[in-house]
């Protein structure tokens, strides 16, 4: 009797002093050639990427009087500017059927923001946070992904104001000769959505990687997306590139833009230019995440 | 039971140069021109063969066992840090293999990832996800954090309004919630103010007696001394043995005696920003009669620190002289900010002079460190940057004093009877 109750307290006394043995074991030696990703760690760190957003949303709107103002006045701005430089340039006369110009423009901005952000965004995603490559150990995949991640956040702001704007014209059009009336297919923006972020934590991947590795990116980036928005056609009808057209399928980022303008203005699907954008998009995103892999084991040391 | 850290052959090397890899497009083209090879090589990992090839560290091998407190010391620049960074999974090793049996937290800089923009309630959370935490934990042990930080009042400020030491406290406050198996700690302890630092140690003692697993990097032998049961001493980038914690000080402290005569500007340092061009360049100690390094008892010393290039660090830096004797233990720190409330701006040169009406040590020799901080972090640190030997003078009025072996400080007194 008095033996038994000697020894349990003793053995549960020693219990939670002792960590739970090889419950993790991490080894740590070099690794050779393509990296694979790590799915079961992105998983369980999922709290960090979410945090990391977070971060983003708060910090960029914290110091601004405004604050998330900006969110809604950056996109309507720029919709103000293209719509007035598109008038004079004679853009608005070419675009089809009833759509007011500035819903056209902002049908192509919308997504285009997006992409911009992501380009932008992405190439200093890691050179912004060089302590969390040198000072601590992270899965470093999600510094680019909750750039993305705060760019949706903007994303889903720039829709509603949209989707304003779409009911004011549908409202002040309604009954006269040149009624305006978003398509029903305005539901396939939900896959051309996701396509869109596929495209977007591609571009940011790489170009996160490639201006850690070579930090001149930084100056040629901004001239990307001001050469991008044309090359895109964001702001005009894809139609002034006349004979030329077809060659848009070879920017991924053309059928998306052409597809979100499709959907919502009910313009003709160019589905050769959608089907291009969606292998490359998946092509861009395989390639930046595999890239951002192999350099990242170099990042500490570079940073 | 297997040991909580075993490090087999642990070896990484860096092609020299490479901390400009980050080169212009501009200078890769005309490299690439002069000698392709030589690019192209960058995208290899053959580190074994060439000869611009520096080892940081070189088949290191140890364990460290469950419960076990190891303090890992050594010179500036002689690897620590680089061992720390690879078993924190920062950096890959070149060769080796070391297994970490636990869950491991590493604390190489206090702060990172706190945003100044964000409150200090909202870095709590981003910080504690950042070190590995789950939400919920985080919740859980919210309350201690703020209590052990004590900046409860100012949770919904700015951390960019705290105060240095505000910021320090509530960094380290998270970290030392995280509950490791394994606990990773460079000299993060070296900035703060003293009682913090007591704190500090004392809940690292704690830590240490739930029987978890501490790798504790110092250069305060007093910290050293009192928190590890064993050190190993890193030289060059190889290890020695584990060896009980006195022989290991006294080991380091031979080897940092060596070396001692290379001109300030040339001496190890440790740097914030590795491989950046010196700043500290000159130190010269004077006493009433001249320059000199031999200092009566109770004089008067004037150390006139000489600082250069250093226009690109932002931040309001702070100079700290310390007096260490020559176990190692401080035994005076002489402070920019303690001293005279005073922080200044980088600049591309800039000579502070620290004139002390007094300096009652103890006949004995004592070393002086210089360190540059920015009061969150040390940019520049070099120790014994000169050592001074304080010799015997009537101060007390007898034709004797104290010598350092009986005491450290000399000071006055009445006796009466």
């Amino acid at each position: 009797m008095s033996q038994v109750s000697l020894s349990v307290p003793e053995s549960s006394a020693a219990l939670p002093a002792a960590p739970e043995t090889g419950a993790t074991e991490t080894v740590i030696r070099p690794k050779k050639g393509w990296i694979g990703v790590d799915w079961r760690e992105l998983v369980s760190h999922r709290e960090l990427l979410y945090f990391l957003t977070w971060r983003d949303v708060k910090v960029k709107y914290k110091q601004a009087m405004f604050g998330s103002a900006w969110a809604i006045v950056v996109p309507l701005a720029s919709v103000m500017i293209y719509t007035i430089v598109g008038h004079f340039a004679g853009f608005s006369s070419r675009t089809e059927g009833t759509t007011p110009y500035a819903v056209y423009i902002y049908a192509g901005l919308l997504p285009w923001l997006f992409l911009q952000t992501a380009i932008n965004g992405g190439g200093m995603a890691l050179v912004n946070n060089q302590s969390l490559l040198s000072k601590i150990y992270m899965p470093r995949i999600f510094i680019p992904s909750s750039m993305i991640g705060s760019a949706i956040v903007d994303f889903a702001m720039s829709s509603i104001v949209f989707a304003a704007m779409l009911a004011f014209y549908t409202f002040k059009t309604a009954g006269t000769d040149h009624a305006f009336v978003p398509s029903w297919q305005s539901v396939f923006v939900l896959p051309l959505f996701v396509l869109l972020v596929i495209a977007a934590l591609g571009t940011a991947y790489l170009l996160s990687a490639l201006t850690i590795m070579f930090r001149d990116l930084r100056f040629i980036i901004p001239f990307i997306t001001q050469l991008g928005v044309w090359l895109t056609a964001v702001v005009y009808p894809q139609r002034i590139f006349g004979e030329y057209r077809q060659w848009l399928a070879l920017n991924p980022f053309a059928g998306i833009v052409q597809g979100f303008r499709s959907a919502i203005l009910g313009e003709p699907w160019q589905m050769m230019q959608l089907y291009s954008s969606i292998v490359l998009s998946i092509l861009l995103f395989v390639l930046g995440l595999f890239y951002f892999k192999r350099v990242e084991r170099r990042f500490a040391d570079i940073a | 039971m297997k040991p909580a850290i075993s490090v087999e052959n642990i070896s990484k090397a860096y092609r020299i140069g490479m901390a400009e890899q980050n080169e212009s497009f501009g200078a890769t083209i005309k490299n690439t021109l002069r000698n392709p090879l030589k690019v192209l090589r960058k995208f290899n990992e053959n580190y074994e063969t060439g000869d611009d090839v520096f080892w940081a560290l070189r088949d290191v091998s140890f364990d460290v066992e469950r419960g076990e407190v190891v303090g890992l010391i050594g010179r500036n620049g002689a690897g620590k840090s680089t061992l720390l960074k690879v078993l924190s999974r920062i950096v890959e090793p070149t060769g080796g293999q070391a297994v970490m049996r636990g869950r491991v937290s590493s604390l190489l800089e206090v702060g990172t990832g706190f945003h100044p923009e964000l409150t200090g309630r909202e870095n709590i959370f981003l910080n504690g996800a950042i070190l590995g935490m789950k939400q919920s934990e985080i919740r859980r042990k919210f309350d201690q954090i703020v209590e052990f930080s004590e900046v409860g009042q100012f949770l919904d400020t700015q951390v960019k309004r705290y105060s240095s030491g505000m910021y320090v406290r509530l960094a380290f406050s998270v970290a030392a919630h995280l509950d490791p198996e394994i606990m990773i700690v460079d000299e993060v302890l070296a900035v703060g103010d003293q009682a913090f630092q007591q704190k500090c140690l004392g809940k690292m003692n704690d830590v240490m007696r739930q029987g978890r697993t501490i790798l504790f990097v110092s250069h305060s032998m007093d910290a050293v001394a009192s928190l590890c049961t064993t050190v190993v001493h890193v030289k060059k980038g190889t290890v020695s043995a584990k060896v009980p914690v006195e022989q290991g000080i006294r080991a380091y402290l031979d080897e940092a005696a060596a070396g001692d005569d290379l001109p300030l500007k040339d001496k190890p340092r440790t740097q914030k920003d590795k491989g950046r061009r010196p700043i500290f360049h000159d130190m010269t100690i004077s006493t009433d009669a001249g320059e000199s390094v031999m200092i009566p008892v109770g004089a008067r010393v004037k150390f006139d620190v000489l600082m250069k290039d250093f226009s690109d660090i932002p931040g309001n830096l702070t100079l700290g002289i310390g007096v260490s004797n020559s176990r190692g233990q401080r035994v005076a720190l002489f402070h920019t900010e303690y001293h005279k409330g005073m922080t200044f701006r980088g600049a591309d040169e800039m000579t502070i002079t620290c004139d002390i009406p007094s300096l009652p040590l103890a006949p004995a020799s004592y070393t002086v460190d210089l360190v540059l901080a920015d009061g969150y972090n040390i940019i520049e640190r070099i120790e014994r940057a000169a050592t001074i030997e304080v010799v015997f003078s009537d101060i007390l009025g007898t034709g004797k004093v104290p010598n350092g072996k009986q005491s450290t400080v000399v000071l006055p007194c009445v006796f009466s009877n």
